[in-house]
């Protein structure tokens, strides 16, 4: 095996084909010919807490029945604290962990000794790193370890990706190996014929709810997988009005109470269960017992993540996976369709890969300093060696380290409370341990968003965004828990609320975090939608509308960007087809806005999906291609960048990652009678007065790739720059309808609006007023 | 009112400014977060340009001017005097909140209220107190809603003899209207100004109407 000679290796297997317990292997030949000796031989890093308990179940078990004298421990921010002290005095052989747990491991003092003896760092599901700040933690953090020992052997564990040699060199200290498992079977995925109407827009599956099911009922055990909670809870309270054959079914979310998940993945495991609804809180190698059939409700977004879901059920190598996927609108069959087309013909996505985040670097840099003093040349030269900071460069490093230590701005005003002394020149050492205590509290990359207590009278019924709370005036409502509750109003930090009778609620429930579509499956449904050739597979309803939108307008494909203008409740609307994905459609709506506004031709607001955005103005637009010119990159781009609130969201997670703020505690109140400072308001303040400070930088660059998009809204503005159809429509377009109807729920206000709305507002409110003085 | 939310009595030429917070990034640093320190950079910048426009004779600094009792003390050099140029030419009215009771440049005392025209100003608004007051402290802020859009923003409170004026403070967030803490506001005979970015918007049917229905309604279940 690759591994028992030194070199670094990346397995790369389809779900199912055993790859964790592969990845053991050449660690336990090694530990057996050395014999534990008391320190730390293996640690096995997984990105879910529950993963670490399902491994080590599975591991634990079969190395007992054997008699093998080597000991497992897992170690999560479950931990009890009894069991963390022992660990560090007494380590295991082996140590299954999370990153976050790692980073605290490595802040401790003596985490030199901790290390030192290290043969083998296992890290599974590694395809989930690449893209994402937690990537960026971990890749800091093998540094590290390299660093204190040298010979520790990696090995990569990770699904499918099409792109293996950039992995290798992502995981791989030096030129690694390579072991590739192939496929044995493709899986078997079915798209669910539903007779009744498939809805133009909405995510609810309402109308399928007896198909699916039926299809449960007639499975053993299953998973209907979901794309938001809130989804998942709507879902979840259908199945069972409509349970009469009495099926055990479960809910599985990331806000349900950590107890709760742990007892529904024991009942899973035990065959206590029929059915579990669940988001991606399910989604990675959990084994869990015996699964039948996988049902995606909604659009699966890529063919990777779907290839993940599906391959839940069935774990027997020589046997296709079973999967179900179930539409929920028109433009989801699509993509259901495409995606299955993908699978079939074995396209995958590819993997992304992202440029290390200065805020994960300055938390690094504190737990770096927690361990001990560090020379900062030598430790400049580690962290470039982590690949998403191989091009760092050392001024940016500096700025960091100046930002960890007294938050680098230009005006030095209190030097008495630094964080890091510099010793002698080039070494810094913590301040006191109170800072390392600090740290220890704030470590990770992931920042939930502050929730609050949702109340109706005495009964708690969960937890709810800030937020999204906070953008609600009284008598507002809203979906939460299955209901439609109307918000009154807040009391110590808790939302009251009362039921009302309302079918709808006026507010569509944040969904945050949305992800959006691969641009490979983006691709895949242009491919579908225009060759008419493609459609045998389509139903009817979908056929028709298709043919309409032929007939009324023009079918998007890849080699044109389709644009439409319409009229339509006295409002023009402007529709843009280019399947960019919605974080990059949000861009373009808000740059169309601006050079709409500079045309004269009156905007107000726009909305978005993944595939398309619609722009309402008070004129129409009479020149696609001059408003789509790739210059708006640049122009509007700019200038819109400086005021957009997505950054001052990105900037909440970037202070809170990167230790400018400590995050909020559990239990921790400190909403309501306690106004404190947020982090909006130093986004403004710094933007003022140091727009080139170093964190702001880190948010410009985040957005680019993640909420912004704007490299790949650049490449479709520049590829279909001459190929831009422009139909002027007497009627709304068939393709149009998902988005004119989204309008009333969610349109975007525009910041430099907020007088002219407040203006508007006030006078309607005088007309109201003097109407009812008239009568 | 003025959009910054400072407070304006032409029958006085009298400013009112209340909730500044000066130094409040600071007082963050002790505690290892490194929060920009402009914040009273800004804060006095936004003084001097209202103390421009308006030229008051006196001006009443309605509470917590300072974050904490310390805050004076760590003031830089050159924003202490600042603050002491833009008010020179004034009579200084201190009126003591919660977060500074003492610490207070050396020549000035604070008061804890003071009758003015009639008028009682205090940082904390008292209920039980009857006859026209002006306070402060709890940072007022709301939503207004509008064809579904919504913006949020900093507001003054007027309802009955009690008025509320927002933080002057840039760096000081807001407490929402809905909350508890203003209770005894959240009726139809309530009217909040909203500060927009160059003018003060008036509005008072979107929130007094959707309070009066579901307090109507809460009374209606009860009795039923």
């Amino acid at each position: 095996m690759h591994a028992g000679s030194g070199r670094d290796v990346l397995v790369l297997a389809p779900t199912g084909a055993g790859k964790t317990l592969s990845g053991f292997l050449p660690s336990f030949l090694d530990i057996h010919d050395r014999r534990s000796n008391g320190y730390l031989h293996t640690l096995y890093i997984s990105p879910l807490k529950a993963l670490t308990v399902d491994v080590h179940r599975n591991i634990t078990e079969p190395v007992e029945a054997i008699g093998l004298p080597i000991s497992f421990e897992t170690r999560t921010g479950d931990t009890p604290a009894g069991r963390r002290k022992r660990q560090k005095s007494k380590p295991p052989d082996f140590l299954m962990t999370t990153p976050e747990s790692l980073a605290l491991l490595l802040s401790y003092e003596d985490a030199e000794t901790y290390f030192s003896q290290l043969r083998f760092i296992i890290i599974d599901e590694l395809h989930t790193f690449f893209d994402n700040k937690r990537g960026d933690l971990l890749s800091l953090n093998l540094e590290r370890i390299t660093s204190l020992s040298p010979t520790a052997v990696r090995i990569g564990l990770s699904a499918t990706i099409n792109n293996p040699r950039r992995a290798l060199d992502w995981i791989a200290r030096d030129r690694g190996s390579l072991v590739e498992v192939s496929e044995a079977v493709r899986p078997e995925i079915e798209i669910l014929e539903a007779n009744s109407r498939i809805p133009w827009s909405g995510h609810s599956a309402k109308h399928v709810i007896k198909n699916i099911y039926e299809n449960i009922a007639r499975a053993g055990m299953s998973i209907v997988f979901v794309n938001t909670r809130a989804q998942a809870e709507f879902v979840f309270q259908e199945l069972w009005q409509v349970n009469d054959k009495h099926r055990r079914i479960a809910l599985h979310h990331g806000s349900l109470e950590r107890e709760l998940r742990r007892k529904v993945e024991a009942s899973m495991a035990a065959g206590r269960l029929d059915c579990v609804v669940a988001t991606s809180s399910l989604d990675l190698g959990l084994d869990w017992a015996e699964i039948d059939l996988v049902i995606q409700i909604g659009a699966p977004k890529g063919v990777s993540r779907l290839i993940q879901r599906v391959g839940r059920s069935n774990h027997r190598i020589d046997q296709p996976s079973r999967a179900m996927l179930v539409p929920t609108n028109r433009f989801e069959y699509l993509e259901c369709l495409a995606a299955k087309l993908e699978i079939e013909s074995g396209n995958l996505d590819g993997a992304n890969f992202r440029v290390g985040g200065l805020d994960v670097l300055a938390q690094h840099l504190l737990g770096t300093a927690c361990s001990g003093n560090f020379k900062a040349d030598l430790l400049y030269f580690e962290i470039i060696k982590a690949t998403p900071y191989s091009k760092l460069e050392r001024d940016e490093f500096d700025a960091v380290i100046d930002f960890v230590s007294n938050g680098g701005y230009a005006l030095k005003t209190y030097p008495q409370y630094s964080r890091l002394i510099e010793t002698t020149p080039g070494t810094y050492a913590l301040r006191d341990g109170r800072i390392a205590r600090q740290y220890r509290m704030n470590i990770g990359t992931i920042v939930e968003s502050p929730m609050l207590k949702v109340k109706l009278r005495n009964r708690t019924l969960g937890n709810i965004e800030e937020n999204f709370i906070l953008n609600l005036a009284q008598g507002d409502t809203f979906l939460f828990g299955g209901m439609v509750l109307k918000f009154e109003r807040l009391h110590d930090a808790t939302v009251l609320v009362s039921k009302t009778s309302d079918d709808e609620a006026q507010i569509p429930s944040y969904a945050g975090g949305r992800l959006p579509l691969t641009t490979n499956l983006a691709s895949a449904v242009r491919l579908l939608i225009g060759d008419k050739t493609n459609w045998k597979g389509l139903p009817v309803q979908i056929k028709e509308w298709l043919n309409m939108q032929d007939v009324r307008s023009h079918l998007p494909d890849n080699k044109r960007l389709i644009t439409e203008v319409f009229e339509f409740k006295s409002r023009f609307y402007f529709v843009v087809y280019t399947f960019s994905g919605r974080n990059a459609n949000q861009t373009l709506g808000f740059l169309l806005l601006r050079r709409m506004r500079r045309a004269g031709l009156n905007p107000m607001g726009f909305s978005i999906s993944d595939y398309a955005l619609a722009v309402w103005s008070l004129k129409p637009v009479e020149n696609a291609e001059k408003l789509l010119e790739p210059s708006i990159m640049i122009d509007e781009f700019e200038e819109w960048l400086e005021e957009t609130p997505l950054l001052k969201r990105l900037f909440r997670d970037a202070a809170i990652i990167s230790g400018l703020v400590e995050r909020r505690h559990p239990g921790q109140v400190k909403t309501g009678r306690q106004v404190l400072f947020s982090s909006d308001l130093i986004y403004d303040v710094l933007r003022r007065y140091e727009p080139d400070h170093i964190l702001l930088k880190a948010v410009r660059r985040d957005a680019m790739e993640g909420l912004i998009d704007a490299s790949r809204l650049a490449a479709t503005l520049a590829n279909f720059q001459n190929n831009i159809i422009f139909k002027k429509l007497d009627y709304i377009s068939p393709m149009a309808v998902p988005l004119v109807m989204q309008i009333s729920k969610e349109s975007t206000v525009w910041s430099e609006l907020t007088d002219d709305i407040l203006a508007e507002s006030e006078e309607e409110i005088i007309r109201a007023a003097r109407v009812q003085l008239l009568h | 009112m003025h959009p910054s939310g400072a407070l304006y009595w032409p029958s006085q030429l009298s400013l009112l400014v209340a909730d500044l917070h000066f130094e409040k990034g600071s007082s963050y640093h002790k505690t290892g977060q490194f929060l920009p320190p402009y914040d009273t950079h800004q804060t006095l910048e936004k003084l001097e340009t209202v103390i421009k426009y308006f030229k008051p004779r006196r001006i009443f600094f309605l509470g917590d001017t300072f974050h904490d009792m310390s805050a004076w003390k760590r003031m830089p050099d050159v924003n202490k005097s600042r603050l002491l140029d833009v008010v020179e030419d004034l009579e200084v009215v201190w009126i003591e909140g919660n977060h500074d009771q003492g610490g207070l440049p050396d020549r000035f005392k604070s008061v804890k209220n003071i009758e003015v025209d009639g008028i009682t100003l205090r940082h904390i608004m008292q209920r039980s107190f009857i006859g026209p007051e002006i306070s402060a402290h709890f940072h007022p802020a709301g939503v207004i809603k509008f064809r579904g859009m919504r913006i949020r923003r900093p507001c003054f409170i007027k309802s009955g003899q009690k008025f509320v004026v927002p933080s002057f403070g840039v760096l000081t967030g807001g407490l929402d209207f809905s909350d508890d803490a203003f209770e005894d506001f959240h009726n139809c005979k309530t009217h909040l100004f909203f500060l927009g970015e160059r003018k003060i918007f008036r509005s008072s049917a979107g929130y007094s109407k959707n309070i009066k229905s579901s307090r109507g309604d809460r009374n209606n279940r009860q009795r039923g």
